[in-house]
């Protein structure tokens, strides 16, 4: 494994790592608010 | 009647010190000094400190593989992956991530923060260390202990010792080097951005978060998984809010007790014979260099996020996506008062801050991943 | 005009300097909150005489809790 690819690859991979998790706050954000206002339409 | 008295000095370790082993005890004092007076991670230094001395003390017998008791500590504590974890528990149990969740935008500080990490890797390499050790040696400019001693015991643990001490000393040392870089690369207008406010995290959202995230980061990458499921099995204790025993024993009974035996077998690594050599120097020398390049990185994130933004970040949260828990948000939160003294960055520098946590923990996973096949 | 002192972060009032009735200029430190094991001062939003004090020294407050109202 060379030392650039380590380099290259770690670098690009830590920001789509965290790319991964900035869309799974947003998917999560996304679920709960649809969930809760079907909750309260239910309750109508 | 020479011959039985100078066989019995010999059975004594005076016959056996070296100038090197006196030199270490130096080092382990100056750690325990350090802890008790300076309040320098004490947690960590004072064991640690101890532990060199016992080190260098010869044929204690310590450190001998399969009897030693030190040895065994460091085996099945460290060795075996078994106490990193564990204290990622505790933090997990100790963490709010409802900051980050409020602001996810700033997640990618936290990434950001980590090119000190892969710039250091590349300078180490191209001073001779071999890949592995340019790795460990990366790895401290995260500022994360726990993953500094888990990469290292995996990757190098010859560099070890030195490597645990250099990020515990450098994490102490936060106040001291984060705030003229940040001076440095930011103008006084905008230290002076306040923050808009985020929007308001349910209870159900902060509950959801460690289970998809864990999901997610394993999926990604697997190496990180020992880490990764601990820190957030120990938030999950905590949002959960039904098992409060489980959540203060991570946080409290738990981790003291394996901070015991982290602390001591570290410093019990650090031998004279291993640990007085040219490149133990390179190896602080780069971690704080990592570190230094690590906070500017983080800063100037923020500053190019803003030239894409109608929404100013203040750059000063860029210097906490080290994750120096909670001790770079802190070193935000002053800077800003400096500036504007109702300007209150202590929240809004928790999300990068843990964000930069988990940064450094895919990392180190990336690292194992690429390296260890 | 009434003006709420709001909480800026999350966490615990450690002390408070002011009683009803006192008057006060902006920018004198008014109270302190306690959070990640800092204090950090809370200074007076503008000028104007105390009203009523909502929290008291000890309360655990969030982010925007009123802790005092300005007459």
């Amino acid at each position: 494994m060379s030392a650039g690819f380590v380099f290259i690859g770690g670098f690009f991979g830590v920001f789509f790592g965290m790319t991964l998790i900035y869309l799974s706050i947003k998917i999560t954000a996304l679920a709960v608010d649809t969930l809760s206002n079907k909750g309260k339409e239910e309750l109508r | 009647m020479i011959a039985p008295l100078s066989a019995l000095v010999k059975t004594t370790g005076f016959m056996y010190l070296t100038p090197g082993m006196i030199f270490m005890w130096f080092i382990g004092l100056l750690l325990i000094y350090l802890a008790i007076k300076k309040d320098y991670e004490p947690l960590l230094l004072l064991p640690i400190g101890f532990g060199i001395l016992l080190a260098n003390l010869p044929l204690s017998g310590l450190m001998t593989p399969e009897h030693g008791l030190l040895w065994k500590f460091y085996e099945y504590g460290i060795h075996w992956e078994i106490i990193p974890p564990i204290i990622f528990l505790g933090i997990g149990a100790f963490t709010d991530f409802g900051p980050l969740l409020a602001n996810p935008r700033l997640i990618f500080l936290g990434a950001g923060a980590q090119a000190g990490v892969y710039l250091t890797f590349f300078v180490a390499q191209f001073m001779g260390f071999n890949i592995m050790e340019s790795a460990t040696i990366g790895i401290i400019g995260g500022a994360d202990g726990p993953t500094t001693i888990f990469l290292a015991s995996k990757l190098a643990p010859q560099l070890l010792g030195a490597c645990a001490v250099a990020a515990y000393s450098y994490m102490a040392m936060v106040p001291i080097i984060q705030p003229p870089i940040m001076r440095l690369l930011t103008t006084d207008a905008e230290r002076k951005i306040k923050m808009k406010k985020g929007r308001k995290v349910s209870k159900r959202e902060k509950l959801l978060f460690p289970i998809v995230s864990t999901f997610l980061i394993i999926l990604l990458v697997p190496a990180s998984a020992p880490l990764i499921s601990m820190l957030m099995l120990g938030n999950l204790f905590r949002e959960s809010l039904v098992v409060e025993r489980l959540k203060h024993a991570a946080q409290n009974e738990l981790m003291n007790i394996v901070t015991i035996f982290l602390g001591l077998p570290i410093g019990a690594t650090m031998n004279a014979q291993a640990f007085l050599q040219p490149k133990v120097i390179f190896i602080f020398v780069l971690g704080l260099g990592a570190f230094i390049v690590s906070t500017a990185t983080g800063i100037l994130l923020a500053k190019a996020m803003n030239l894409f933004s109608s929404q100013k970040i203040n750059p000063l949260l860029g210097a906490a996506g080290v994750s120096a828990v909670p001790m770079a948000a802190r070193v935000v939160h002053k800077v800003g008062m400096e500036a504007d003294k109702k300007n209150y960055l202590l929240m809004y520098a928790m999300g990068p801050n843990v964000a930069g946590v988990i940064g450094t923990v895919i990392a180190a996973g990336i690292f194992m991943t690429l390296l260890s096949s | 005009m009434a003006t709420d002192i709001l909480a800026p972060l999350t966490g615990k009032i450690v002390r408070i300097n002011i009683e009803p009735g006192a008057s006060v200029v902006e920018d004198l430190e008014i109270l302190v909150i306690e959070a990640m094991k800092m204090e950090t001062p809370i200074y007076a939003p503008c000028d104007g005489t105390i009203d009523t004090i909502i929290k008291k020294e000890g309360d655990d407050v969030e982010e925007d809790d009123v802790i005092a109202i300005m007459a």
